[in-house]
């Protein structure tokens, strides 16, 4: 596997179809991607190289859960600076608040998407 | 017989009398009921006793007084008689003066025939009754009671010829040192009853008052608390230990069910919430999936095919929103029957906000040829959670249209200092008086089910209004039209609690 692009972005979701299709229309907007199937596997990826620009992190996740990666993430001085942007459900903020990160509601709304991924990698 | 009213007539009477108001008996408390209650069986026979025998007694000794003044009278007359018929003032006197072993007599008098004093005699403790220098010769023989002394005037007969009259003043002090005996007692006793009646109220609220409060204290404080664990406490074995015992099994039948409800509550809402969940997540990938078809339609499809395209992904896009809004809402109802509806205020324009919600309403409206009225002020800043609001109008707007009958709509957002206040009227069906009361309840609606809906959406914009702080009303007339207003504070008092 060829190292990614120093602006990449990383996706963190348990779910197949939703990680899979947000990586291949951010990729179809040219944006480089790379994908994590829980928190656990996410924290491991973001320590191989050079860090992401952005991470999409899902809230609910078997293993590790975006509470819970938020919260290693911020233990690790190498990584705690990285921007999250909270997947959650439409109506479900808190969890995005406490986190004190910008959300994402699910259904995600696909203009939003780019846009936010857009602002943190130019 | 028309005037007497048979007995069935006058329990009828009786019983009208306790329906139409409550009887005063019982708003007096049971305490004061038992003390009157006591007083009266304890002060009533011994009072009426007492009065009873007071009353032999004065008389008896009232009669006895009378009748040995009357005596008096008539032996000092009859030794009397030879003096004054040899007018002998000395042997008058002498005869006067064995008065004195009698110490109830006050003072006597010998008048002569014309009134005046022939001879006297006054008692030495004698203080204020001195006898009067004369008499009317006219006056009355007999005994009498005059202020606070017997009076016994007798003539003065000797062999058939009248000498004068005999005046004799008998002291009542004895009869009303009596009386007065008798009042204290009554008084006494009255007193008495009262302490008695005090005590025996007192024993009675303990066996009876007191345990009826004290079982009332739990069913209080099970209704403050709704903590149903909660149990009287029952050591006795009489009637009241029975009605607490009896309280206590229906609390613990109440506690159970509560229990079972709480639990199947539980269990639904937890339903409700990893259903809605595991809905969303297909939803969110079709929502991907469609949404990325439309921003980059296959290269190869040729004009007439792209726009076949582009409409069937469109409808496909609108159900998915569709399903995706139902969805929410029963994640919303579960949240809210579960205490869990949270606000996230920020800093929120609530005329920004609203224009956006009417432009994403553009299509729907020309698609029911439907006319949009908007008063926008220009902005209204506020501290609320934007998504739920966005809720909030898109809900009211949504169902504008859908009961609106596709005349025109009237949008208006306007503010005060610390108020905002949104307007949706429209000029449909309208919604019946009964109906008004209780479409914000959960799965109320008001229109009939061709309309379609969970009935959901007015209470959840209700819920969310609420925990916002403002209120949510509607006025309207069947077949005229709906006004909803919404009134939100620009800053709730306890927004920022979840921030």
């Amino acid at each position: 596997m060829s190292e990614p692009a120093p602006s990449w972005v990383l996706i963190v979701d348990d779910d197949e179809d939703i990680r899979d299709s947000i990586c291949s229309l951010l990729q179809l907007r040219g944006f480089t991607v790379e994908t994590a199937a829980d928190g656990m596997a996410g924290l491991e990826r973001m320590r191989q190289g050079a860090p992401p620009a952005l991470v999409i992190l899902d809230f609910m996740m078997p293993r590790m859960n975006g509470e819970e990666f938020r919260a290693a993430q911020l233990r690790d001085p190498e990584l705690a600076a990285i921007p999250v942007v909270l997947l959650t459900g439409a109506g479900d903020a808190t969890g995005a608040t406490r986190l004190q990160v910008e959300r994402i509601a699910k259904p995600i709304d696909l203009q939003l998407l780019f846009d936010t991924v857009a602002r943190f990698c130019a | 017989m028309r005037g007497a009213p048979s007995p069935d007539t006058i329990v009828t009477i009786k019983l009208r009398g306790l329906v139409r108001g409550m009887p005063a008996s019982h708003v007096v408390s049971i305490r004061t009921r038992l003390t009157a209650l006591s007083v009266l069986a304890t002060l009533a026979p011994v009072g009426i006793a007492l009065g009873f025998v007071a009353e032999r007694d004065l008389r008896d000794i009232r009669n006895e007084m009378m009748s040995s003044s009357a005596l008096i009278g008539y032996v000092i007359a009859e030794y009397s008689a030879s003096a004054m018929a040899f007018e002998d003032h000395a042997d008058a006197e002498r005869t006067l003066n064995g008065l004195a072993r009698d110490e109830n007599v006050i003072a006597a008098g010998l008048y002569d025939n014309g009134g005046k004093l022939f001879g006297s005699y006054e008692a030495r403790s004698t203080t204020g009754a001195a006898l009067r220098p004369t008499i009317s010769t006219g006056r009355a023989a007999g005994t009498a009671v005059e202020g606070e002394h017997v009076a016994v005037t007798q003539p003065v007969i000797s062999q058939g010829t009248r000498y004068g009259t005999l005046l004799v003043l008998v002291s009542t002090a004895h009869l009303r040192s009596r009386i007065r005996g008798y009042l204290l007692s009554m008084g006494l006793l009255g007193l008495g009853a009262l302490v008695a009646a005090g005590l025996l109220a007192l024993m009675l609220e303990r066996m009876v008052s007191r345990p009826l409060l004290a079982l009332a204290d739990v069913a209080r404080r099970i209704a403050a608390t709704e903590d149903y664990s909660v149990r009287a406490a029952s050591v006795r074995r009489d009637e009241i230990g029975l009605l607490g015992s009896a309280f206590n099994r229906m609390l613990t039948e109440v506690d159970g069910r509560q229990q079972q409800a709480q639990q199947a509550i539980r269990v639904r809402d937890d339903f409700l919430s990893i259903a809605s969940h595991e809905l969303k997540t297909p939803l969110t990938s079709l929502k991907l999936q469609v949404q990325g078809l439309l921003m980059m339609p296959p290269a190869s499809l040729d004009q007439s095919d792209a726009a076949r395209f582009k409409q069937t992904l469109e409808v496909v896009d609108r159900q998915v929103i569709r399903l995706d809004k139902l969805i929410g809402n029963l994640l919303d109802v579960s949240r809210i029957a579960a205490g869990r509806l949270v606000i996230d205020p920020t800093e929120t324009d609530l005329s920004t906000l609203v224009q956006e919600v009417t432009r994403q309403f553009e299509p729907q409206l020309a698609r029911w040829n439907c006319k949009l009225q908007s008063q926008i002020e220009g902005s209204v800043i506020g501290w609320w959670d934007a998504p739920r609001i966005d809720q909030v109008v898109t809900n009211l707007l949504s169902n504008a249209i859908k009961y609106g009958g596709g005349k025109p709509i009237e949008l208006s957002v306007e503010s005060t200092v610390d108020r905002a206040r949104l307007t949706v009227r429209d000029h449909g069906i309208g919604i019946s008086v009964d109906d008004q009361r209780r479409i914000f309840g959960r799965f109320e609606r008001a229109a009939s089910l061709s309309y379609g809906g969970l009935g959901l959406g007015l209470f959840i914009s209700s819920q969310i209004v609420r925990a916002h702080g403002g209120t949510i009303s509607v006025e309207s007339t069947p077949d005229v039209g709906s006004v909803f207003v919404v009134d939100l504070p620009r800053r709730h008092s306890s927004e920022g609690a979840n921030t």
